[in-house]
């Protein structure tokens, strides 16, 4: 049986979506401050 | 290598093809062999996600591309978490209610079948030339490396995996890429470990990044837009989004890894965890070859690291080398003081002088130039069929520098990579040209054994293929890149006839068929003239698909 439903979906995204955006921040101060 | 290291190596591709053969037991139709009856759970979902999209191209070209032109490649994956996004919300739930063997089947449902036929021939045609080439990307470092015969390289690298993939289908290929992207995963890191923990005493991590940092090989984000430019924020956030949502989304080699799963959750789940893991993966990847980088000013360093073709050139132009190597010792061992004199400012914590970081930049392009025409005159000569070395210096660290053992694993781990992509790309083309092309036109009914039998022969058939594309496929110019060109040149009209068959109702086959035909025309003629990086050819196939089957809308509107 499929339990999709047990599931918050819109939090996994936004999590999903949030952790690629710290991601890129993290990256770019590490970027800038080994230049 | 050593007695330990070729033990090591070929007690790890008989253990998996075991494996493989073992998981894959009990077969007995179309629905297990293809669809590993449909009982994944999320974590070999997103292990075989990850194992069919990093083949051996992404542990030999990424560690190089970072050595060579800096972390920036990074970039390329960041529309990817995106499309994950966009997939669990749209394409996974229709792929799981329709309980399709491919993506293409739906669009029979959804348009008609000649669209159904158009994106699997589509597909079949690029990613059984792409197949061929990741044959083709590791056999060629492989055979310079251990001089074998690079035909013969190919049947390895491309045969030995068909026997599990021949017998258990689906299943065997997920078990074994579960198992395959553990063992690379371990290698690596231990591999990474050991590049920081072979650096000379008193030079630190941190060292090793400042002298990479100051080389530019640290430049994971590069915010200048240039249409030519393939590797940026915005391409990466929105070419990266389109090519990671044509090629989960409707790439049947990464469809038929997420249909396995038992339901939507567990596909969902898969898909949505490669979005969080993927871009550190690749980010670690990167860092290895910066750090490698980083290693070797501290380390004398080879001219040319496909040390082969080297000793090649240099047997047969002994005075010319000599004085390439002498010029190339005297300037390497400036720029290693240099290092020095960073690290040793850096630990007694004072400022690095900017004149001394000048010096130290301007030795390295000196480097570089010696090193390009080192380049040059082997691929002018014809000393090697490869005509770059960025794929060959990880194996170059790992050949010299890693101990007994190790060395065998990590060539074992080459091999693993290119196995789990490929195995999944001969299940998927054997699914579609199954499915989607000959019992899509046979009236004969067929029994479970027969469609077994048939299943079977079409997976031999594409293995003996994507062979015999890596048997032709020399000098294709960096790996890495041919193989994402080619599927450039498809995806974005595959993904665009995907996009108008979720998003836009009212379109019919017929539309959506001759806009796909018009695009690729246009798509190739762009390609051709040569004025945009290829990422972006992924994101205008999508969207004249998405336009053009708009305006016949317009027209049918207007009759």
């Amino acid at each position: 049986m499929d339990n999709s439903k047990k599931h918050n979906w819109n939090t996994w995204y936004a999590v999903v979506l949030i952790v690629l955006l710290l991601q890129i921040v993290l990256y770019y101060l590490f970027t800038r401050y080994w230049k | 290598m050593s007695t330990l290291d070729w033990i090591i190596l070929f007690a790890t591709l008989a253990g998996i093809i075991a494996y493989g053969v073992y998981k894959g037991r009990g077969q007995h139709g179309s629905d297990t062999y293809l669809m590993a009856g449909k009982n994944m759970p999320w974590y070999v979902v997103l292990l075989g996600i990850m194992a069919t999209q990093a083949s051996a191209i992404t542990f030999l070209s990424a560690p190089g591309q970072a050595y060579t032109d800096g972390m920036r490649f990074v970039q390329y994956y960041f529309g990817l978490p995106i499309a994950m996004v966009v997939i669990s919300i749209t394409f996974i739930p229709i792929f799981q209610r329709l309980n399709v063997y491919t993506a293409y089947e739906y669009l029979e449902t959804r348009f008609d079948r000649k669209t159904r036929l158009l994106t699997s021939v589509l597909f079949l045609l690029s990613r059984g030339l792409s197949t061929g080439i990741s044959i083709y990307a590791p056999s060629i470092i492989l055979s310079s490396i251990m001089g074998w015969n690079i035909y013969f390289t190919n049947i390895i690298t491309g045969g030995l995996l068909i026997i599990y993939t021949y017998t258990g289908g689906a299943k065997a290929v997920a078990h074994t890429q579960k198992l395959q992207f553990l063992i690379i995963l371990g290698a690596v890191l231990i591999a990474g470990y050991l590049v920081v923990d072979e650096l000379p005493n008193g030079i630190g991590l941190s060292d090793a990044l400042y002298v990479a940092g100051k080389s530019g090989k640290l430049n994971v984000i590069t915010t200048e837009f240039n249409w030519k430019d393939r590797y940026n924020i915005w391409s990466g956030v929105i070419g990266g989004f389109f090519l990671a949502l044509s090629y989960f989304g409707t790439d049947q080699s990464q469809v038929g890894r997420y249909i396995t799963a038992k339901d939507t959750t567990e596909s969902r789940l898969g898909l949505l965890m490669n979005g969080l893991v993927k871009v550190p993966m690749q980010f670690a990847i990167l860092l290895l070859g910066a750090l490698l980088f980083a290693f070797y000013c501290y380390q004398p360093a080879p001219v040319y690291f496909n040390d082969a073709a080297y000793e090649k050139y240099k047997n047969a132009r002994p005075q010319e080398v000599a004085e390439i190597q002498t010029q190339y010792d005297s300037l390497h061992a400036i720029h290693m003081q240099s290092a020095y004199s960073i690290a040793g400012y850096r630990g007694s914590s004072q400022t690095v002088p900017d004149a001394l970081v000048q010096t130290f930049k301007a030795n390295q392009k000196q480097l570089d130039a010696l090193h390009d025409t080192v380049k040059k005159r082997i691929v002018t000569y014809g000393y090697s069929s490869d005509n770059n070395d960025t794929n060959y210096i990880f194996l170059y660290f790992v050949k010299h520098n890693l101990p007994k053992g190790l060395v065998g694993l990590l060539f074992a781990v080459i091999f693993l990579a290119s196995w789990g992509s490929i195995s999944a790309a001969l299940n998927s083309l054997a699914s579609s040209s199954l499915m989607d092309i000959q019992l899509l036109n046979s009236k004969k009914e067929i029994d479970e054994k027969q469609e077994l039998r048939l299943c079977r022969l079409h997976t031999l058939g594409w293995g003996i293929f994507c062979i015999a594309v890596a048997m032709f496929a020399t000098r294709m110019g960096s790996l890495i890149e041919a193989v994402n060109i080619l599927g450039s040149l498809f995806y974005g009209t595959i993904l665009g006839i995907f996009l108008v068959a979720f998003y836009i109702k009212r379109v019919n086959g017929t539309g959506v068929f001759f806009a796909a035909i018009i695009t690729e025309a246009i798509v190739v003629l762009i390609y051709n003239m040569d004025i945009i990086s290829f990422l972006w050819l992924n994101v205008i196939g999508a969207l004249l698909v998405v336009f053009i089957s708009l305006l016949t809308l317009i027209k049918l509107t207007a009759n």
